[in-house]
């Protein structure tokens, strides 16, 4: 088994059966991914919510249940549908391969599972679902849409959990429905700081409001929390 | 005198291979279990397990043995199932492990 470094890449076993998750872990862990498990559908989906991992080794027998209920909440949830899966299994069978690339699996994987050659086909499918990295000569204007979830607001600004990561000061237009019904939208913003990983692909980025007026400061320091 | 099955397997596996025979352990106990209930449905399940889990510690023929004891199952033949379920104890009794 080939050793590598650290990465910060992590990858979600979905098994029902301790010693596919042992070997697993194993094999991933002594090459450098992190390791996150979950046994059944319920918890998986938990696991995705809670952790956003690089990519998803989900076995298809999941005692009662089936490994495509995993794979049909990924395709309903804009969030989740490109993280890729590797559907695996005990059975192979044309049947099972066909429909599980059919139903959104980015590969299918039969046991006995072979360690370099996982590892060799994890780092292709990481690689092939890379963000692209955008670098500017000078200031772009970028517009972009991204879901994404207000952590926390104050009159001074707000902290904007998402999958876009600020790493340089930028300066930001923002429209959103929530700030609009408090006079705050469209605003202008800078980041006040480098992005925080939040989980692994969400990013917590902390911008400052610019020209805020008295009334917009004023809604937002009314903002009743329950 | 018995004979003995050395098997060489990765290194790295060294330390998740003692629960992995353990619990072949209580795949033997189960099976015995089953044996005497006619239950084949457990074994099926016990041999779909190791069919899939043996090979990827290295231990090929006892994923072979896992698919022969799997494929008795879903044909319903008890001289075959019972001849697997003892080749399964007697390749673990005989098993012996080296790691490199």
């Amino acid at each position: 088994m080939k050793h590598s470094g650290k990465t910060s890449k992590e990858i979600l076993v979905i098994d029902d059966d301790e010693d596919t998750q042992n070997f697993l872990k194993k094999i991933l862990e002594t090459a450098g991914f992190q390791y996150g498990q979950a046994d059944n559908v319920e918890n998986g989906v938990l696991a995705i919510q809670k952790q956003a991992p690089h990519l998803i080794l989900l076995d298809y027998k999941l005692g009662e249940e089936s490994g495509f209920e995993v794979i049909k909440f990924l395709k309903s949830h804009s969030a989740y549908s490109r993280i890729p899966v590797f559907m695996i299994s005990a059975t192979v069978s044309k049947k099972l391969v066909i429909s599980s690339i059919a139903a959104g699996a980015n590969e299918f994987i039969g046991k006995p599972l072979k360690p370099n050659t996982l590892l060799q086909r994890i780092k292709k499918i990481l690689k092939q679902h890379e963000l692209p990295i955008l670098k500017f000569k000078e200031n772009p204007k970028v517009s972009a849409r991204s879901i994404g979830e207000l952590i926390k607001i104050n009159e001074m600004g707000l902290i904007l959990q998402s999958s876009i990561k600020f790493t340089g000061k930028s300066s930001l237009f923002i429209k959103s429905d929530f700030l609009k019904v408090l006079g705050a939208s469209p605003c202008r913003t800078n980041t006040a700081a480098p992005a925080v990983v939040a989980n692994p692909g969400v990013y917590r980025n902390e911008v400052l409001f610019q020209g805020m007026d008295e009334k917009t400061a004023r809604n937002i320091r009314n903002i009743k929390t329950t | 005198m018995s004979q003995t099955i050395t098997v060489t397997i990765d290194a790295d596996l060294e330390e998740i291979i003692p629960t992995f025979l353990q619990n072949r352990q209580k795949d033997i106990v189960s099976i015995a279990e089953a044996l005497t209930s006619n239950d084949y449905a457990t074994i099926e399940s016990i041999a779909h397990k190791l069919a899939g889990n043996a090979g990827s510690y290295g231990l090929d023929d006892l994923g072979e043995i896992g698919s022969k004891l799997e494929a008795a199952c879903q044909t319903n033949d008890i001289d075959k199932i019972k001849s697997y379920c003892q080749s399964y104890g007697d390749y673990l009794a005989q098993l012996e492990i080296k790691f490199e």
